[in-house]
């Protein structure tokens, strides 16, 4: 008889192996018609929920995948099966899978906008389960700011964000994605930010203490943008729409 | 505080129109701590609603006991702490174990009924109900697999893990039920085996019946009438504990759930009120925590 961890990896690879080894499940089944058949069972099911919720969670990425999904779940599956207890966090494993794999020469004719796709939906799905915000201080520039933590910032290269139907066109686009309320439930709102909001969002989200003006001020030097009346207008009005789309929170 | 009657698990899919009317029919709430732990958003003000209006009990998904890999101690710290916050008089999880090294399969899989699986399960209890600050309960799993030639060495199984645990069972009426159709035995002879005083709480649940004629406990399907008779005589037989109503797939509308649960609840009352003596569940010593926590 094998012992139990034994018993537990031969199982884990059942599910996961691209391939079934017969012989793996023969040694799990213990020589019984039965339980080989029936380990074979939970593959399948296993298998099945994996892809239900990888499909939820990348509709269009996988729909662009088409029928070399199936080869790549597989391999995702056997490559780097899910290393997350939280089921809602399978499907950063394939989408992460999906990109990696993208700039392999085996994915050239793959639309060039698929990996921006794939980062785009995970981020959106990402973000509604994303923790709830604890309570802000008043915005204060002397104080670090307080985002909130749903916010992802992504750069891409192809507009994955647009509503228009067809393919993404190619051209480079700041987003910012976090989660609003909207009726009884939440909703993933997608920005588009310059060049500017980009470089000030993503300097606002460190986690230091440094003060929000030390924080301006930097992007600033580092672009050699003016801090003048024109510059001071533009992030009184940015800051002023973030704050109330609940973005920027106020300080820490 | 115990809840007593049929509760109904709070599921994402019907919370909307649950939470909008709150019906009295429903005893309690089960939710599962990995739904909840470090998530915000729509989850998180479900729970904070209902959990105004209903007692909560708790209900695990990954610390399968029969898991020979360690418990990651940041994720029981953070289940502890979500069961303080919705004040879990015990916490449950399965008699399984649910992946290997670091992967996870997401789903409950099944354990031989060995020595190695005893010691390995009444550890891992014991560990949790220190690392929980509560009362433990294993849940009897639904399993496919063929592992003894007698099907009521599962039964056997899951007794010599509680007493040596000392801990309490979340005892799945409809788990019993779909095992006893897939391996042929009468299911009251398995509850007939189970010490009254180890169980704090059941599940019911429907199950899919595939064209070969294999079980699969899908709980995506309406509670079967055999089940429906199974509770009844497992009430009967234990004495009233809170009874939860699972449906975790194809949710229908509010109006049947709560058909359902009226149903039960009608089980649960001809059952419970009917003049039998029986064990106290906490009569044991296990239930320090139990007793305390009412």
């Amino acid at each position: 008889m094998i012992s139990l961890a034994e018993h537990e990896r031969l199982a884990a690879s059942v599910c996961f192996s691209r391939e079934l080894d017969d012989q793996v499940v023969a040694a799990l089944a213990d020589g019984d018609v039965l339980a080989d058949e029936r380990w074979r069972v939970y593959r399948e099911m296993i298998r099945s929920r994996f892809r239900k919720v990888v499909q939820a969670a990348l509709p269009r990425t996988t729909s662009v995948l088409g029928d070399r999904f199936e080869a790549r779940f597989a391999a995702w599956l056997d490559e780097a099966p899910p290393d997350t207890r939280f089921f809602r966090e399978v499907p950063v494993g394939f989408a992460h899978h999906v990109e990696a794999w993208l700039a392999s020469p085996e994915a050239a004719d793959l639309p060039t906008f698929t990996a921006d796709l794939a980062r785009y939906e995970i981020a959106r799905w990402g973000v509604l389960a994303a923790p709830d915000d604890e309570p802000a201080q008043e915005l204060s520039f002397e104080r670090p700011p307080k985002l909130t933590r749903s916010l992802a910032l992504l750069d891409v290269t192809h507009a994955v964000h647009a509503k228009k139907k067809g393919p993404p066109k190619a051209g480079v686009a700041h987003l910012a994605i976090y989660r609003a309320p909207k009726d009884d439930a939440f909703e993933a709102v997608t920005l588009e930010l310059n060049e500017l909001a980009r470089d000030l969002l993503r300097a606002w989200s460190d986690p230091s203490e440094t003060p929000l003006v030390a924080r301006v001020q930097a992007v600033t030097q580092a672009r050699g943008t003016a801090i003048d009346e024109r510059f001071l207008e533009g992030l009184g009005a940015l800051l002023e729409d973030l704050l109330r789309r609940g973005v920027v929170l106020g300080s820490r | 505080m115990s809840p007593t009657g049929v509760g109904l698990g709070l599921r994402a899919a019907m919370a909307r129109e649950f939470l909008a009317q709150l019906p009295d029919e429903v005893a309690f709430v089960e939710v599962h701590p990995e739904n909840y732990v470090g998530r915000g958003g729509l989850y998180r003000r479900n729970l904070d609603r209902a959990r105004d209006r209903y007692p909560v009990l708790t209900h695990g998904l990954t610390l399968g006991f029969g898991s020979t890999e360690p418990f990651d101690r940041a994720f029981l710290a953070d289940v502890r702490a979500f069961l303080d916050s919705v004040n879990a008089p015990w916490h449950s999880d399965h008699l399984c174990f649910g992946g290997a090294g670091d992967a996870f399969v997401h789903d409950l899989l099944p354990i031989p009924f060995t020595e190695e699986s005893v010691k390995t399960a009444a550890r891992r209890i014991t560990e949790m109900r220190d690392a929980l600050d509560r009362p433990v309960a294993f849940e009897n799993l639904s399993y496919y697999v063929p592992l003894a030639k007698d099907p009521l060495d599962e039964a056997r199984f899951c007794v010599e893990v509680a007493e040596r645990a000392d801990c309490a069972i979340m005892l799945d009426v409809n788990n019993v039920f779909v095992n006893s159709r897939n391996f042929g035995f009468d299911p009251r002879r398995w509850i007939d085996l189970v010490p009254a005083h180890r169980v704090v709480q059941m599940h019911v649940a429907g199950h899919l019946v595939r064209p070969d004629g294999l079980r699969i406990d899908t709980h995506g399907e309406p509670v079967p009438d055999g089940v429906y008779e199974l509770l009844d005589y497992t009430l009967r037989k234990l004495g009233p504990r809170p009874v939860l109503l699972e449906r975790d797939n194809d949710i229908p509308s509010l109006d049947e759930l709560l058909a359902e649960v009226r149903r039960l609840s009608a089980v649960y009352a001809a059952a419970t009120s009917a003049d039998v003596s029986r064990p106290e569940p906490g009569s044991a010593s296990a239930f320090a925590h139990v007793e305390a926590a009412k």
